[in-house]
């Protein structure tokens, strides 16, 4: 297998090698289509204006450089993993909340005096319970 | 308006929320780079005005909505807007419940619109008046707006010293273009919005900075599980945010469709301080700032967008220069000298409604989008759609519309702009707003210097 060379462009990680034809592709194939199509529509409609000769061309370009897209997308596999269901590691929700400096007696306190949406909103999402003095004295025994 | 434009309006809406509620999936997809680009074309294509302008309402709307979703559930920003809200968004991700981030951020973004839509109008009639003043002194305007906006960039007195040098270089080559009667603002357009992805081909090739861009292998992304809060297709976002929520939302969003002039980003950031020095209680900070700051946004979108092209007719804010640029330089539709753009051609009501129009068609279909299939379309996109095939696709419409314009010279020109435009937003911080600026005084600017 030869060796692959990742980069980060645009934003997202690419495949060096095939970005390169990806970019060839969307040259080749969107002027292609702009400059035949010129071709075409000006031989089929020939009374048309030349704005909108060049107008309807500059569709048919587009049309090529989604296509261009297509093929792409076809040939070129994201250079992405997934990782979710089973790979999925869900952290100690505790640490998460010590990791982000939550004093959990103080938002214990606040809870009681809350707005009941809120709460009924905690508890749907299951972290009411997380947030409750009961759970932290519980912890600390 | 006639039955037949509102028809028209009505399908530009649609397909500029279809196209851009998919657009928002991917994430890191800058604003400009993918909005300006569509909506020149279709500009070009002879689109009517209140179709040109629905399909732009709805475009926006509808990748604000949606880029919410890598942002709450892979916790990578869906683009350059949502930068703010990740501190947030991780937050809860962390705990479990993005999806919680996910409803309230888009919840926000919804009623934002709706009350940002009618302020920024009304502020932008009110400002009428002035708008004569403004026209007449254009040029001088432009001027004072690109060190402004120079200086408030990242670049600051880097951005405001290669204002003068950008502004020679480009008015060159738009010379240069003219000895061989040529006509190439598009292609100088569409060079400074693609320019980002220039730099990043440059700094590869070259073997002294390719070690920036180099990464070990693909990147990993986790995805949230799924998870379903309510029942139906379209829930009630004044359900899904609490009357609280509600409150500083509506503030929020009404303060910030009235600004034109600020930097969304530091709207963004001062809004969800300002809720968070609020409330109280770790989950109630987090969800309230989420769905505030994406409000925040959403209403600076429109606000930026509709008071400059409402009052004035002049690209006077970040947002004129950035995705909305095509609405006031698309040659030979709409064009810088002579002034004429999408304000001199539309009524203050039809912006209101086209508006409207844009908002309501992005709502119904990137919301409840958003809402119920949120996790299946990330993995869509995760799986099938490459970033190669993104920058495919990119390379090749940019190609097309500067060849288009002027030629085989329109695509060497869009490509040198995006050469040094992109360094120097790179590496200098000298962003393309300040670019666009710069492109829209240099006309003036370099007649008053230099006299021609």
């Amino acid at each position: 297998m030869q060796k692959r060379t990742y980069a980060e462009i645009w934003g997202d990680v690419v495949d060096i090698k095939h970005l390169s034809y990806a970019i060839i592709i969307g040259l080749v194939v969107s002027v292609t289509f702009y400059i035949v199509g010129l071709k075409i529509i000006h031989s089929v409609m020939p009374d048309l204006s030349e704005s909108l000769n060049k107008a309807y061309g500059l569709l048919i370009g587009i049309v090529g450089s989604l296509l261009s897209a297509v093929i792409s997308a076809k040939l070129f596999k994201p250079q992405r993993i997934v990782n979710e269901g089973e790979g999925y590691v869900e952290e100690d929700r505790y640490a998460v909340l010590k990791d982000l400096g939550v004093d959990l007696k103080k938002e214990a306190e606040l809870l009681k005096t809350a707005d009941p949406q809120v709460i009924a909103e905690m508890k749907e999402l299951g972290i009411y319970d997380l947030f409750t003095e009961k759970t932290e004295q519980k912890r600390q025994v | 308006m006639d039955l037949n434009m509102i028809v028209w309006a009505f399908g530009a809406a649609a397909l500029g929320g279809i196209i851009f509620t998919f657009m928002g999936l991917i994430s890191g997809t800058d604003e400009t780079a993918t909005i300006a680009p569509f909506t020149l074309l279709i500009i070009l294509l002879g689109f009517p005005p209140v179709a040109i302008f629905s399909f732009f309402m709805a475009a926006v709307v509808s990748k604000h909505m949606t880029h919410a979703i890598p942002t709450a559930l892979m916790g990578v920003p869906g683009d350059t807007m949502a930068v703010p809200l990740l501190d947030d968004s991780n937050a809860l991700r962390r705990l479990g419940v993005p999806h919680i981030a996910l409803r309230k951020m888009i919840s926000g973004a919804i009623l934002g619109a709706v009350i940002a839509l009618p302020i920024s109008v009304g502020f932008a009639t009110l400002l009428v008046p002035f708008g004569d003043v403004a026209k007449a002194w254009a040029g001088p305007i432009f001027v004072v707006a690109a060190i402004i906006i120079a200086y408030t960039s990242k670049g600051k007195w880097a951005s405001i010293l290669a204002l003068l040098p950008f502004a020679v270089f480009m008015q060159g080559m738009i010379k240069m273009a003219a000895a061989g009667n040529q006509k190439i603002s598009i292609c100088i357009f569409l060079g400074i919005a693609i320019g980002p992805m220039f730099a990043d081909l440059v700094t590869y090739l070259s073997p002294k900075t390719r070690n920036n861009l180099l990464v070990k292998g693909p990147r990993e992304f986790w995805l949230a599980p799924e998870m379903k809060g309510w029942k139906g297709w379209f829930p009630n976002p004044l359900k899904i945010l609490t009357p609280r929520q509600v409150k500083y939302t509506s503030i929020a969003s009404f303060i910030s469709g009235l600004t034109f002039t600020f930097s969304p980003v530091g709207m963004t950031v001062m809004a969800g301080e300002a809720v968070k020095t609020r409330t109280a209680g770790f989950y109630q900070k987090h969800t309230g700032s989420l769905a505030v700051m994406n409000a925040t946004t959403e209403a600076t979108y429109i606000g930026e967008t509709l008071i400059p092209l409402v009052a004035f007719g002049l690209p006077l804010s970040p947002m004129a220069v950035g995705p909305a640029a095509p609405l006031y330089n698309a040659p030979p539709v709409f064009t810088v000298e002579p002034l004429h753009n999408l304000h001199h051609v539309m009524s203050t009501g039809q912006f209101f409604l086209c508006g409207l129009l844009g908002v309501i068609v992005a709502s119904i279909i990137a919301y409840p989008f958003a809402m119920n299939y949120a996790r299946r379309a990330s993995m869509m996109v995760l799986k099938y759609v490459s970033q190669e095939a993104i920058i495919s696709m990119f390379v090749g419409l940019i190609t097309v519309i500067a060849y288009y314009e002027a030629g085989a010279i329109g695509i060497a020109i869009a490509g040198t702009i995006a050469v040094f435009g992109g360094i120097l937003n790179k590496y200098f911080g000298i962003h393309t707003g300040v670019q666009f600026m710069t492109f829209y005084a240099s006309a003036w600017g370099i007649k008053a210097l230099f006299g021609f």
